[in-house]
């Protein structure tokens, strides 16, 4: 090994054997130990028993890593040399040591967590088994809901295959959920269940003459117009089904509604208006909405409120209605949600879709659902079941009063359950296919176990493996109670099999313990690799026929499936997955919004994630360029998330293509709030975190971490520290000159986006005011020093930077993060060669995303075991 | 069936506070007088250490978590108030710490507090928690092995345990986190889904396991060191079957749900916090388990970082706790995690059973593995109950910073297990917290 550690980039790639660590020990360990520390810590003096000079150098095969980590620690806080010893090192001594010491054993841990560069037997990720599952059975549930928590590896990849533990409660709980998945399919009842059927006219609630007693048993007073007291609840007299006579009839409820111009519905206004004068609900807007769904309760919304609903199965949604645009051309926003109550005004709710409505013209709107999906049962018994409807309009800063508004005209509402379209479902004729053998219970149990086992294992079966199932189904069949009882538990088997949980690509024959050598995966392995890559899901029909052809492997064949794959709606898997953990988009749940700074919807936090997403898939989809991670000129919007940028004029329903430009402020991944906020203290900035994020996720060159005991970052507190620059306060946390080395490669990275607040709004000058008035003060300095001397002045001026003279560098690290995740596992020193051909590859192509991931596809790690 | 490990006395039944339990008359209530006393262990942590004035401060008893004075005439500072009307039942303990952790950089505790083991670099020298280790011997009479719970659930990862419970192999235990699930899989109705379930389960797990040796005999080395995981957790689901099938037979008890709010998440910590704390009471009340964790926060940032937010405060717990100067807000926080804890131990001790209250068989350890902000030594520690077990309360015990947590880990197994010599890194036993 010939490798040199001149460039800092090439030594963080590569692992290097522990004779390389030897020789820096020569050259740059052993000078420092000698001159500086021996003389207390060697042959005639051995302080706090420690001998240096003994130490042994290889860190990977020898004892003594710890100790060597104890050693970079105490001269990175500056203990060692104590400050009494006449031998001082010089700064730049004390650097190369640091840096030495620190990369020693980082080479050291990467060697400790080797695979050889193999990809090794995993457990599907929580979300690949909900995935997995889903399209096996055809059913769409929250299946992976109760499995314990998944943690992720040190570069936040969730599928590598070291941090995917299974314990004996991650089996109950795959065995619970198989069954309760089969069953549900395939115990279902012969006949059809009676669909429970509501329908609402909403304007009843302004018949002149109350039209029920209110539940709150008060009489109404006479009323003089259709006006509509708040919080009321009405009897529905409309035509509705109930099944049961003693099960209470649905209500409805109407906060904030007026009568329509027509007198046959109800208008719904988003949000509360600008003014207050003329806002006929003012005086019912004092309460907000405490029930922790980040909506306040001066919203207007409809309720219907249903009793005993069957709550897990499909639901049917009905809604007629129509928009009335407010001023400037803005348009209500149609947001239903299902929940239920658990306490008087304690409820869980989900939403179900959020649309923008343009259609001036009464129009039926249709959704489906899975009552399974959403929290729609009460867990409270005799407590209601609810939908709920209202305009998700936001004014932003607009100043539109009441009768500017935008607003639903709702004409009814219907709510079918139990809404099937085919009985026996699919889903059950899919596993019970009609066969000419029905007759026959072992020959039929034989065709129904085999074929799902094909699917559940992504790969042909031997007889050997379904008999044994047969066995099984044959040894439980006298116990259970019907033949479809015995089959759910026999594929309740199939699914608890290590052949469906695991991905394995075991050896093709006997093993032979020297093979060392790489092998072809074969072409349903190859499948699920693919399948897992982009889809975060099982192999489709295609990539099961192509590999039991034997042609998947052919690389015209690959592209081609690739191409198709990206095409394909499942591939919003790869960039929801892969955007999420790449760009640690959990980070922004982690983190709580510091209501002393600011007002801030915790809904919006999903704004924050999804942006980022779309952005990703965007890149993708449209096979553009990489470098849109850094810089682009379009944003991936929506009404709400321009309305917290600023950027005004944004129209359209959900997330969108919009061609931005430089008074924006955004292009890129790293002005997005994910990043901003995600990195942020949820009050102030934290340039620290925003900077190793910038180069942990956007550079792969992730700084050592810090050493033990080092404070946090300072937050000021009180008036007199709010004026405290970010630079001073910066100054304060690296007191130590080592701590200052370091932060002198972190800091410049984070500091140039000190124009974007915590929640990533853009600020200028000496004041933030989009924070709360007494932490408005601010000192806004964004410009900064690189280590290396370049002069950066703001964002654009880093975002440049990294365009030119760090693309190779940035190119890479989107080639080794995707590379990473569609292997599941760390990157080796034997995936170097890999890489390197990829990136050039890349860039010959203008740095098109797709190409990057074709050419991953087409690499020897992807392609063998 | 077995009678042995249901012993409840309807006395039980009629003191329990704030959860309703209605137990039918069991003939197995009847062997109350008889039975050997049953020793159970509760294992409790909260994160980020305390508040520390300086004894001159003048709000040193007002912000501080140790008391001042040792022995029994120590003074307890404002903090906890609360558990002061158990007094007689209450240990403080300060100085110890776990020796090969004292060097950390924080945030680890969890990951250590009950294995005592060296993870300071590498992470494979994690071993055995004491919760686990008094397991093997305490639950072989009861429905679940232990109950392991921690708000964030899960096991996070190496370094931010999100659980306090390793196995014999030093392998992270699954954290519960969900309420209604840890009900379910407690007290819920066994519905018909679920007996037949357990009926073929036997079968589905030998037939899982024996499919999995096969997969194993081919794969490669890395591989099959991966698969032993899988193997295992088999096997653990093999042992829980054979428990359920012994126990089926023996109905769950009766716990009446309405009384608990199931639904609480994180968000809403003091709701949260009481209904996790009324689980573990009930776990161990019903003897549905004698060992149990429960991990209240994880040390990195997350949901229970606004755990402040349940006394009105906007900081998050990780913020408070580098407070160097004004401790006032912090302390008000430690106090309401005191007072969760100081209520589910009051609870314990409202529970009459037939040799004492259910906290005399129940010891209870409580603590931090770092005392003032990202210091890893002087653990705040609070012991209580297992009065029947041998302990001994109503003092505030000092030990000098290099003894080590693990000598109290020798005492517990000794007086709930059996002959221990060593636990970790123990190097003796903490004698003084006996009678």
């Amino acid at each position: 090994m010939t490798n040199s550690f001149g460039s800092s980039i090439l030594a963080f790639l590569v692992l290097l054997p522990a004779v390389a660590s030897a020789d820096n020990y020569e050259t740059e360990i052993r000078p420092f130990l000698t001159k500086y520390c021996v003389s207390c810590h060697g042959p005639s003096k051995q302080k706090a028993d420690l001998r240096l000079d003994k130490l042994d150098p290889d860190m990977v095969n020898g004892s003594d890593a710890d100790m060597w980590q104890e050693v970079l620690d105490l001269i990175n806080v500056g203990e060692m040399p104590p400050k009494v010893a006449k031998a001082q090192p010089k700064r730049s001594e004390r650097q190369v040591i640091v840096d030495a010491l620190t990369l020693s054993l980082r080479q050291a841990m990467e060697a400790k967590r080797s695979t050889g560069g193999r990809n090794v037997i995993r457990r599907l990720t929580a979300y690949e088994y909900n995935n997995t599952l889903r399209d096996l059975l055809h059913l769409d549930l929250q299946y992976a809901a109760d499995l314990p928590p998944e943690g992720s590896a040190k570069e936040g990849f969730k599928n590598n295959a070291s941090v995917l533990g299974t314990s004996g409660l991650h089996i109950e709980y795959f065995e619970r959920i198989a069954r309760s998945a089969l069953e549900r399919i395939i115990l279902a009842p012969t006949e059809q269940p009676t669909p429970y059927f509501v329908r609402v006219e909403p304007e009843l609630a302004f018949k002149p003459e109350p039209v029920a007693v209110p539940a709150d048993g008060k009489r109404q007073k006479k009323q003089r117009k259709p006006k509509q007291r708040s919080g009321t609840e009405y009897d529905i007299k409309g035509a509705h089904f109930v099944p049961d006579k003693n099960v209470r009839g649905p209500l409805f409820r109407l906060d904030h509604g007026e009568p329509s111009a027509e007198g046959n519905g109800i208008l719904l206004a988003g949000n509360r208006p600008g003014d207050k004068v003329g806002d006929p609900f003012a005086a019912d807007r004092k309460i907000g909405g405490a029930q922790g769904d980040g909506r306040s309760g001066y919203q207007p919304e409809f309720r219907v409120e249903i009793y005993e609903v069957p709550h897990d199965v499909p639901v049917l949604v009905r809604v007629k209605l129509s928009a009335v645009p407010g001023k400037d051309e803005t348009w209500p926003r149609l947001s239903f949600e299902l929940g239920s109550f658990r306490g008087a005004n304690v409820s869980d709710q989900k939403e179900a879709a959020n649309i923008e409505i343009r259609s001036t013209e009464p129009e039926v709107y249709e959704f489906v659902v899975h009552g399974a999906n959403f929290p729609f049962q009460s867990n409270k018994p005799g407590r209601p079941s609810y939908f709920r409807i209202f305009n998700d309009y936001r004014r932003g800063t607009s100043q539109l009063t009441y009768d500017e508004l935008p607003k639903l005209n709702i004409d009814w509402v219907e709510i079918r359950s139990n809404h099937y379209e085919a009985w026996p479902s699919p889903q059950k004729q899919a596993i019970l296919f009609a066969s000419t053998n029905q007759d026959d219970e072992l020959i039929y149990a034989r065709e129904v176990i085999g074929r799902f086992m094909t699917r559940a294992y992504r790969r042909p079966v031997s007889k050997s493996e379904v008999d044994r199932k047969l066995t099984l189904f044959q040894k439980l069949r006298d116990q259970e109670a019907s033949f479809e009882a015995t089959i759910i538990s026999t594929l309740t088997a199939v699914l608890c099999s290590s052949n469906f949980l695991l991905i394995s690509e075991p050896e093709e024959t006997t093993v032979d313990e020297d093979a060392a050598d790489r092998r072809r995966l074969n072409d349903h392995e190859l499948a699920s690799r693919l399948s897992y890559f982009l889809w975060s899901s099982m192999p489709d029909a295609t990539l099961f026929e192509l590999a039991s052809k034997e042609q998947l492997h052919q690389p015209e064949v690959l592209l081609s499936q690739v191409k198709r794959m990206i095409a394909d709606p499942k591939s919003a898997g790869f960039s929801r997955n892969f955007a999420s953990q790449w760009l640690d988009l959990a980070g922004i749940r982690r983190l709580a919004v510091n209501p002393e700074y600011f007002d801030f919807k915790e809904k919006d936090k999903e704004l924050f994630e999804e942006e980022s997403i779309q952005f990703v898939h965007e890149v993708l989809k449209s096979n553009l360029s990489i470098t849109n991670f850094i810089d682009s000129d379009f944003a991936m919007l929506n009404p709400a998330l321009s309305a917290h940028y600023r950027i005004p004029s944004i129209s359209g329903g959900s997330f969108q293509k919009h061609t931005i430009d430089k008074s924006h402020h955004r292009g890129g991944l790293m002005t997005q709030a994910s990043m901003l906020f995600g990195n942020s203290t949820g009050s102030e900035t934290h340039p620290i975190k925003r900077g190793v994020w910038v180069l942990e996720r956007m550079l792969d060159d992730p700084p050592a971490p810090p050493p033990p005991n080092v404070p946090d970052l300072p937050e000021p507190e009180g008036n007199d520290l709010a004026t405290l620059s970010l630079k001073e306060r910066l100054i304060e946390h690296a007191q130590v000159e080592s701590c200052r080395d370091c932060h002198a490669k972190i800091d410049p990275w984070g500091v140039p986006f000190e124009n974007y607040n915590a929640l990533g709004q853009w600020r200028e000058g000496t004041r933030d005011p989009l924070v709360h008035r007494e932490h408005q003060a601010v000192n806004i300095d964004a410009s900064t020093q690189l280590k290396n001397g370049k002069k950066i002045h703001d964002v654009n001026d880093l975002k440049n930077y990294i365009l030119t003279e760090k693309k190779p560098q940035f190119r890479t690290a989107v080639v080794r993060k995707v590379m990473a995740y569609s292997l599941g596992r760390y990157l080796e020193f034997s995936d170097r060669s890999a890489i390197d051909s990829i990136c050039e590859t890349v860039k010959r192509e203008n740095d098109s995303f797709q190409t990057l991931i074709e050419q991953i596809v087409l690499s020897e790690p992807f392609l063998t075991k | 069936m077995n009678h042995k490990s249901w012993h409840l006395s309807r006395r039980t039944v009629l003191k329990s506070a704030g959860v309703s339990l209605a137990l039918p008359w069991l003939e197995c209530m009847a062997a109350d007088k008889k039975a050997a006393p049953k020793k159970r262990f509760f294992a409790g942590y909260f994160a980020y250490g305390v508040p520390m004035p300086a004894d001159d401060d003048p709000d040193r008893m007002d912000h501080g978590w140790f008391p001042v004075g040792e022995g029994r005439d120590y003074q307890a500072p404002v903090m906890h108030e609360s558990i002061m009307p158990l007094r007689e039942k209450v240990t403080f303990l300060s100085g110890l710490s776990h020796p090969s952790m004292r060097g950390t950089s924080a945030h680890k505790g969890a990951d250590y507090f009950l294995t005592g083991a060296n993870i300071l670099k590498t992470y494979d020298k994690q071993s055995i928690s004491i919760d686990q280790y008094l397991a093997q011997s305490l639950s072989k009479d009861t429905r679940f092995r232990s109950l392991v719970m921690s708000s964030f659930g899960g096991v996070n990862r190496p370094y931010r345990s999100s659980t306090l419970s390793f196995d014999r192999s030093g392998r992270p235990i699954p954290a519960q986190n969900n309420p209604a699930e840890i009900f379910r899989r407690m007290f819920g109705e066994v519905t018909d889904s679920e007996k037949n379930a357990l009926a073929s389960r036997g079968s589905i797990i030998d037939e899982v396991l024996s499919e999995a040796k096969d997969l194993n005999r081919r794969l490669g080395t890395t591989d099959k060191a991966k698969m032993d995981e899988f193997l295992t957790s088999v096997r653990e689901v093999e042992r829980m079957t054979e428990r359920s099938v012994k126990w089926q037979s023996t109905p769950k008890p009766k716990v009446d749900p309405a009384e608990l709010d199931l639904a609480a998440n994180p968000t809403s910590p003091r709701e949260y916090l009481t209904v996790m704390y009324d689980l573990l009471a009930l776990a161990l009340q019903t003897d549905t388990t004698r060992v149990a964790t429960f991990q209240t926060a994880c040390e990195e940032a997350g949901v229970t970082d606004r755990f402040p937010s349940a006394i009105g405060l906007a900081n998050s717990s990780h913020s408070l706790s580098h407070e160097k100067k004004n401790y006032e807000k912090v302390a008000s926080y430690i106090t309401f995690l005191n007072e969760m804890h100081a209520n589910f131990v009051t609870k314990l001790d409202s529970i009459q059973e037939a040799d004492g209250t259910l906290l005399d068989n129940t010891l209870c350890f409580y603590g931090c593995a770092t005392s003032k902000t990202h210091q890893a030594t002087n653990y705040p520690i609070i012991l209580s109950g297992g009065k029947n077990m041998g302990f001994q309360h109503g003092a505030h015990l000092q030990y000098g910073d290099n003894v080590p947590l693990s000598n109290l880990f020798v005492t517990i197994a000794n007086q709930l297990s059996g002959p221990t010599e060593k636990f970790s890194d123990s190097t003796a036993d903490i004698t003084e917290v006996l009678t």
